[in-house]
């Protein structure tokens, strides 16, 4: 009986351990909310708040559709390219023939086709998604670079600028279109069928096919959501910057990967949530943001994204194998 | 011929494992240039006895004596120095490598040298190519070469440490008949150079050609060691399988209509020409060796694999092409050989595993209501009684047997009326097989159709109706009512009987 005792005392002592690890990727940011609002008291104003937040907004959309891809142990390299190509074919649109709404639909309607392509690609001919994937983000980059051959289209209408500069009452645009996303992300996750086939497809391909699922369409359908969410999370981008040039979104892949993992989505699938990219996506701006309000060289700026990304990851990476650690000694058979 | 000296001597081995005694109090020896055939039934221990004397596995108790001499065999490389080598049944050898290197891998002729010396690499592995008789390049790829030639080159290596004692578990089991007589006049050279064998192998035949000696395991225990004289197939079959009658644990239960008939089933290389029929609220074994189709036949019926000519009638519904996604329209449910393979999502919870194969009959629109999945869930988390704090903890951190019972509660969840298990017990501790043979009782009095594949004979002579026996991808004989008998089944499976 003591030693049941003492079982059920450790338990409760590991269940503040996992909880610890949980809330781990809260601490951070916290942390440097609290550094900057010491050390800086612009950080604390409205605007400022304002700022961090629309900018988080289209890195959340972007890292929302990457959150799907990783779930099912794929990646999206193309994302960037995408953003590029779809916002210059919507740039050129707007700007000669002042057509808002064929341009977005038609920036939209390629972004997704491009990731169809991808799935295809990946799912039917089962070529790697990192190779797959990078290859299509030269392809659309050059596809992008022979389109503008160095032109930029600048100085949009008002009604496009909207999308990406305006806002509705306090609330700017990205922040709605934002939580539009996550809405409808968080829906499709937790109480879709398809949501939850990406989970079964994450964890076990074959089990998945024995199941009675058709993993080829699920993971077309993945890749095909990831090309139209960076096709909007593009268009944003560009009504916001108000110029389309051919290097537009250059190495955003980068910054939507590292929003999801550091948000703490398993790089090895099936482990994650939507909410996670949000946590990911303000961690990273908030990062970018303090470094400029604290004055620290943009020579040294991509060295400490780089070196907390890396620090965070093997700190979460340490934990769980900590918790299955525990969890496989409370194992009882 | 009578003045042999014991070269090597087991005292007492006893191997326990989870929830099984693999060897019990096991003594036997092997006399020097004597080719000693360990013969059993699967999960009799002759593999466990094999490995603890090739050093992958320690005895729990006993010892092993060498020219009288008792020494300790802690891994391989001790084996390899006592001169015990080791043939595996599954080749154990590096397939990326080539021929010479996998034959000079752990060898290191210089132990210094770190820079490989290919020409004498090739000729040292060109001596021991010809010692098996094998005429290959030495510079190929293991994996290029076919399975028999994958196998000389596993014995060639393990000649190659001169060994006194070699051991072969099975290494017959993919060879023809021209490659297994070239294998033994190598062994008889081995023999005559004062070498001892020990041999396991499934095929009784072989044994008589080749043993000089036989020592009979059953459940862990050793049955009779005698020399081969002694022995006929009947009577080896009979000491293999014990004196067991048909036990059934069976109640009366009213079998009806067909519900699953396989007309000409083949594919190439894996299984031909195979009928079947199975119907409502019968239990149907497959029984055969390991390798003679039996699984590739359940996955090709449940359309995992594909099948080259034939069909599958459901329910006399004729199908010439299945898939698993028509399969559980069907009513039918596959509980794998592996389960961690094709059974489980492993990182899921209990729930998110069980309601998995019947999520698009339950939600059609493509909504999930969170409580109409937990309450379906919970029912079979009772029933199966699928012990866990947690329902939500990874199904990873269950035991087997609770992962076997959520495979299929899954199957369960989906309405399935058309079972295929394959080896339903594999590696379960010995209350939730039980459980489990329970489980697969009941669903037959609810009226399910059930095919059985299990190597364990015992599971399908308790529990089947009818039973298929496999050989060499072919259906070589049906038994019902009194012919279940392990004896009859072991002689159709191992081919004793057409061959005498």
């Amino acid at each position: 009986m003591v030693k049941d005792k003492g079982l059920v005392h450790l338990r409760k002592q590991n269940v503040k351990i996992i909880g610890l690890f949980k809330a781990g990727r809260f601490i951070f940011p916290l942390l440097l909310l609290i550094i900057l609002a010491i050390l800086q008291p612009s950080f604390l104003t409205m605007s400022n708040f304002v700022n961090i937040l629309r900018q988080s907004s289209i890195l959340f959309i972007l890292a929302a559709g990457q959150t799907l891809v990783i779930l099912t142990e794929g990646i999206d390299l193309s994302i960037g390219s995408i953003i590029g190509f779809t916002a210059c074919m919507a740039g050129s649109l707007v700007i000669n023939d002042g057509n808002n709404v064929i341009g977005i639909f038609l920036a939209i309607i390629l972004g997704m086709l491009i990731g169809l392509i991808n799935g295809y690609i990946i799912s039917h001919i089962r070529v790697p998604a990192f190779v797959t994937t990078y290859g299509m983000q030269i392809l659309i980059r050059g596809l992008t670079i022979a389109f503008m051959k160095g032109d930029v289209f600048w100085g949009f209408n008002d009604s496009f600028r909207f999308i990406g500069a305006g806002s509705i009452g306090a609330i700017p645009m990205p922040i709605i279109i934002g939580v539009l996303v996550l809405i409808i992300f968080y829906f499709l996750l937790n109480y879709s069928t398809f949501g939850q086939s990406i989970y079964y497809l994450g964890n076990n391909r074959n089990a998945t096919k024995v199941s009675g699922f058709k993993i080829r369409k699920i993971e077309t359908i993945v890749y095909a959501i990831s090309g139209l969410v960076a096709s909007i999370g593009g268009l944003l981008y560009l009504s916001r910057l108000n110029s389309a040039e051919a290097s537009l979104g250059t190495g955003f892949e980068m910054d939507a990967i590292a929003a999801v993992v550091l948000g703490g989505t398993s790089f090895f699938g099936a482990e994650g949530k939507i909410e996670n990219a949000i946590i990911g996506s303000i961690t990273i701006t908030l990062l970018k943001n303090a470094m400029n309000l604290l004055g620290i060289s943009s020579y040294w700026q991509p060295f400490i994204i780089g070196l907390l990304i890396v620090v965070i990851i093997a700190n979460e990476r340490a934990f769980e194998k900590l918790r299955n650690l525990i969890l496989v000694r409370e194992r009882v058979n | 011929m009578h003045n042999k000296r014991t070269v090597i001597e087991m005292r007492n081995i006893t191997k326990v494992f989870p929830g099984v005694r693999a060897l019990d109090n096991v003594s036997f020896y092997v006399k020097e240039m004597q080719i000693h055939a360990l013969v059993g039934e699967n999960g009799a221990g002759k593999s466990t006895l094999a490995k603890i004397l090739a050093g992958i596995q320690n005895q729990d108790h006993g010892d092993i004596l060498l020219d009288g001499k008792i020494i300790d065999i802690h891994n391989s490389r001790s084996a390899q120095k006592l001169g015990i080598g080791m043939v595996f049944q599954e080749i154990s050898l590096i397939p990326t490598l080539s021929v010479a290197q996998n034959l000079l891998l752990a060898h290191e002729p210089d132990l210094f040298n770190i820079i490989v010396n290919k020409n004498r690499l090739l000729s040292e592995a060109n001596i021991y190519l010809s010692k098996v008789g094998l005429k290959i390049d030495p510079n190929r790829k293991l994996q290029d070469l076919g399975i028999a030639e994958q196998q000389l080159v596993a014995l060639a290596r393990a000649l190659s440490f001169q060994p006194r004692i070699l051991i072969l578990d099975e290494t017959t089991s993919s060879l023809t008949s021209k490659e297994t007589n070239h294998l033994f006049s190598i062994l008889k050279t081995f023999k005559s150079n004062g070498g001892s064998v020990i041999y396991i192998s499934h095929r009784l035949n072989e044994i008589f050609e080749i043993a000089d000696h036989i020592t009979v395991l059953k459940d862990g225990l050793l049955i009779d060691s005698d020399s081969v004289e002694k022995f006929t197939i009947d009577l080896l079959v009979q000491k293999m399988v014990g004196q067991k009658i048909k036990k059934s644990v069976r109640r009366n239960i009213s079998i009806n209509n067909e519900v699953l008939r396989i007309n000409n089933l083949s594919l190439r290389g894996l299984f031909n020409d195979v009928n079947m029929f199975l119907k409502e609220g019968e239990i149907v074994g497959i029984a055969g060796l390991v390798g003679s189709g039996r699984t590739e036949i359940a996955e090709a019926i449940f359309g995992i694999r594909s099948f080259d000519t034939g069909n599958i009638e459901v329910y006399g519904k004729s199908q010439r092409k299945v898939n698993p996604i028509l399969s559980i329209k069907n009513r039918m449910g596959f509980i794998p050989e592996n389960r961690h393979l094709h059974g489980l999502c492993l990182g899921l919870s209990i729930q998110k595993n069980i309601i998995m194969a019947s999520l698009k009959r339950l939600f059609p629109k493509g909504f999930i209501f969170p409580k109409q999945e937990k309450e379906t869930t919970q029912r079979f988390i009772e029933k199966f009684s699928i012990s866990s704090q947690s329902k939500s903890r990874p199904v990873r951190f269950l035991s087997g047997g609770n992962q076997q019972k959520v495979v299929m509660a899954k199957w369960l969840c989906s309405e399935s009326k058309i079972f295929i298990f394959d080896e339903p017990t594999r590696g379960i501790d010995v209350k939730s097989k039980s459980e489990i043979h329970q489980l697969i009782n009941q669903l037959t009095i609810s009226g399910a159709g059930i095919l059985l594949i299990s190597s364990e004979l015992p599971e399908i002579i308790s529990l089947c109706d009818r039973v298929y026996v496999m050989k060499e991808g072919k259906i070589v004989a049906e038994c019902c009512g009194n012919d279940i008998q392990e004896r009859n089944i072991l002689n159709y499976m191992l081919g004793a009987n057409n061959e005498v």
